[in-house]
């Protein structure tokens, strides 16, 4: 393993026992996976602060003394959301307790040299990628969105390993950098339509599950698969599985790149998901039957302005049902573009809230009161229904219905 | 007289206890707690068993990343095993242990998992990458 003189210093300790640790788990991550190089990283993106947040102020800790020690990011780092609405966390009934937590990490991390995009969709705030970069992600949907339709190359990294990344501009040639480990594991058959962008959340529900850690090829999908339906896709597929890729015959760039690679060659399994199937996800992801709904939450992963745009027209000129809690959840750069052209301020005329910097996975909504939670998201089910509040699942309009009248319809 | 078994070193330290086996993975997010070091997934095989002070021998970390943090504060309240044991290593626990200065052993001659029982006497030496076994 060649090291620079900067890597050994760090090794050595001259930036502190933080820094050092980091770089002992990049060598030792290099040694198990029998790496023979190390790749440039292009990017990286850390994780939700949420993990370091609820654990204490363990974590707060350890990335102030990295921040004190001199560390900076020499690559370019973006962020996933942090657990609450930097500058309107109030409002969102977020103690300052907890407040001056999240605001410590903030100040390290920004003191690191991160660009704080605060968002799971970075790749509409700048991070886009050619066919083939290398990057070193945490955030999951992001990991799978980048590999998917970018068709740059990461591996599910955990928060130390991409800070070692982040620190050295570099990680260990190993899993999805290398071409053949890419390739299609799992053949999907859609023999299904998919009408809605919810419906590539129930398909990915369905398909995480059976692929696990595996690669899913997907053929003959009949739906619009736009970029709004291929985020909700790749996040589902990461929350039920550890799915980091998946491949769409005649859509995504790896697949078009060799077809016989990446779609045939190194196939174990062939699977057919049919309307059986899809329903009984559909039914999974209803985790109650109340349908008194006293929250709903759409953005995750966070709205793109197109849909920002659908949610202002369905809610023009109409008004929440009064103890409806309701959030659009968003990037700053999808705020303020939805600000410019006026969506934002009709959906907050209505009652909603446009919630910035967060969303319902990393905020402490469990500690809301909420009961029942209407979404239209799949990987928002999963966590928060880890927490004890009950979740309707259903397209994003079925969802603003229930925001107008408090009540699911079946 | 005690046996010796060559691994692979995962993170350096010397930690002697019980052996403590377990063959499912554990989640340490919400399956254990830091205070007490006790497992609190109410599917698992362990729960209610302490960690502390043990040579925790287990398939895998399941769960999310964040394990890590809750390992950290198992080993910074001294309610953590003595040492870790596993058959393979991932991202996950490389990261985890190393970041939280538990000695770590994986890749040994024999399935670890199969060859330690609960209750044996085991000492991990992390840099050499082995594992003693005596008094059983």
């Amino acid at each position: 393993m060649k090291l620079s003189d900067y890597e050994k210093s760090i090794l050595a300790g001259d930036f502190g026992e933080e820094a050092q640790k980091i770089l002992d788990v990049m060598v030792k991550i290099y040694e198990i996976n029998g790496a023979d190089d190390f790749v440039e990283v292009k990017e990286v993106m850390l994780a939700s602060t949420q993990n370091m947040t609820i654990s204490g102020t363990l974590g707060m800790d350890f990335l102030t003394r990295l921040a004190d020690s001199g560390i900076r990011f020499r690559t370019k780092t973006v962020t996933d959301p942090v657990s609450m609405d930097i500058e309107a966390w109030q409002r969102l009934g977020i103690s300052s307790e907890f407040a001056r937590l999240q605001e410590k990490a903030i100040r390290a991390l920004i003191n690191l040299g991160v660009v704080p995009t605060w968002t799971c969709i970075p790749y509409l705030s700048g991070s886009i990628h050619r066919y083939g970069e290398h990057l070193a992600y945490v955030e999951t949907s992001v990991v799978c969105f980048a590999n998917s339709y970018f068709g740059a190359r990461t591996n599910r990294e955990m928060d130390i390993t991409a800070m070692a990344a982040a620190i050295t501009g570099r990680t260990p040639r190993y899993g999805l950098h290398l071409v053949d480990n890419r390739e299609g594991q799992l053949l999907v058959n859609v023999k299904v339509d998919l009408n809605t962008t919810s419906d590539y959340d129930v398909l990915g529900h369905c398909v995480g599950k059976i692929a696990g850690t595996r690669i899913p090829v997907f053929k003959n999908m009949r739906g619009d698969s736009s970029t709004q339906a291929l985020m909700q896709l790749g996040a589902a597929l990461a929350t039920t599985g550890a799915v980091p890729l998946f491949h769409i015959q005649g859509l995504t760039p790896d697949i078009l790149f060799d077809p016989e690679k990446y779609g045939r060659r190194r196939i174990e399994e062939e699977v057919t998901i049919t309307k059986g199937e899809m329903e009984t996800a559909y039914d999974e992801l209803n985790t109650t039957r109340s349908s008194e709904i006293d929250f709903v939450a759409i953005g995750c992963p966070h709205c793109t302005i197109e849909k920002i745009r659908k949610v202002a027209a369905s809610l023009d000129g109409k008004r929440i049902k009064e103890g409806v809690e309701v959030w659009i959840c968003t990037s700053r750069t999808m705020r303020d573009l939805g600000l410019a052209g006026g969506e934002i301020q009709t959906i907050e005329k209505a009652g909603a809230k446009v919630v910035v910097d967060t969303c319902m996975v990393n905020a402490p909504v469990n500690q809301m009161g909420f009961h029942t939670m209407a979404t239209d998201s799949a990987k928002s089910k999963f966590y928060v229904s880890g927490s004890g509040i009950g979740v309707r699942f259903g397209d994003t309009g079925k969802c603003l219905q229930a925001a107008l009248t408090g009540r699911w319809e079946e | 007289m005690a046996e010796r078994f060559q691994g692979r070193s995962i993170c350096s330290g010397i930690g002697e206890g019980e052996a403590l086996v377990t063959q499912q993975g554990i989640s340490f997010w919400g399956g254990v707690d830091p205070t007490t070091g006790t497992v609190t997934e109410v599917s698992h095989e362990l729960c209610g068993t302490k960690l502390t002070d043990k040579i925790l021998i287990l398939p895998a970390l399941k769960g999310s990343a964040g394990g890590m943090w809750i390992i950290i504060r198992l080993a910074k309240n001294k309610t953590g095993p003595k040492a870790i044991i596993v058959p393979k290593a991932d991202t996950i626990l490389v990261g985890s242990v190393i970041m939280a200065g538990i000695p770590t052993v994986d890749a040994l001659s024999v399935n670890p998992l199969e060859v330690f029982k609960n209750g044996d006497w085991l000492k991990v030496d992390g840099a050499n990458g082995t594992v003693e076994l005596s008094n059983r």
